[in-house]
């Protein structure tokens, strides 16, 4: 079963993704901290709405993981804002997320030196997101 | 940190500058290392997303230019996850960097699989002290 990306079901799916994997669990072990993802609307894709994926993250664990506005995400420690379509690429495994901050892609906001030490635990949530199986807006037939 | 002139930092120049200023916030000790390295530029060539800057550091303002700028005291090239694992490279005992332990034999593989080039190795004090403001481990 895909689900619809950015939707409260595949929040769900990927908060499971993230717990099952002994690799974030090890790699993320002393994180502490929320970040968001801002999933910024391009209604020429299908996606006519800016959402924001909320992960409260603490010590290897995803112990929630939700569909908020952009508000309230905005209120996260970490922020890392970018287009729908190139969050598309991040998790089509097209697009490093990594080099895609260094390229001005993605913008980050929150403490660098945190973030670049779990760079590891942010790879691992990447492959968690390509083990979800999802139906982009953009793919779906009129 | 300074952009050069009226040409915007680009985001690497803006991450890694941004890198070192939160790395002497969080370590204030590292001033001394900043300092000791008034007059030094330092340039960083990353082929993968095609772009290269050159941090100078003038007293207590890092200067950033974009792309390679002058003549470097250290020149360092490397693909971004090269880079960004030069980041995670420990300091040792007497502020040396730790090369032993698993980040810094991977930047140890890098430069003997030729991932990583670094110029004027040679200048082993300015290097460490480079090491040690870049390092967020």
């Amino acid at each position: 079963m895909a689900y619809k990306a950015f939707s409260d079901e595949w929040a769900q799916a990927y908060k499971d993704e993230i717990n099952n994997s002994a690799v974030y669990k090890q790699a993320a072990a002393n994180w502490e901290g929320v970040v968001a993802l801002i999933v910024e609307a391009e209604p020429e894709k299908n996606f006519p709405e800016t959402k924001g994926v909320w992960m409260d993250l603490w010590h290897g664990e995803a112990r929630d993981i939700k569909i908020v506005d952009e508000g309230q995400a905005d209120k996260a420690d970490f922020v890392i804002r970018g287009p729908y379509s190139r969050w598309k690429q991040v998790a089509q495994k097209e697009l490093d997320s990594t080099k895609a901050m260094m390229q001005g892609k993605l913008k980050l906001r929150g403490d660098l030196p945190t973030i670049v030490r779990y760079t590891k635990a942010s790879q691992e949530m990447t492959e968690c997101t390509t083990r979800v199986p999802v139906e982009y807006p953009d793919e779906v037939p009129a | 940190m300074y952009p050069d002139g009226d040409e915007e930092a680009s985001a690497i120049a803006t991450m890694l500058a941004g890198l070192i200023t939160a790395n002497i916030e969080q370590h204030p000790e590292r001033w001394k290392d900043f300092h000791k390295l008034s007059g030094t530029s330092v340039s960083i060539e990353v082929p993968d997303i095609e772009e290269s800057l050159t941090l100078t550091f003038a007293g207590d303002d890092l200067v950033v230019r974009n792309g390679k700028q002058g003549r470097p005291a250290v020149s360092i090239k490397a693909d971004s996850d090269v880079v960004m694992a030069l980041n995670l490279v420990k300091t040792g005992p007497l502020g040396m960097p730790n090369y032993f332990d698993e980040a810094g034999r991977n930047v140890v593989k890098a430069l003997v699989s030729g991932k990583l080039k670094i110029g004027g190795m040679w200048r082993v004090d300015t290097l460490n002290r480079v090491t040690r403001l870049f390092s967020v481990a």
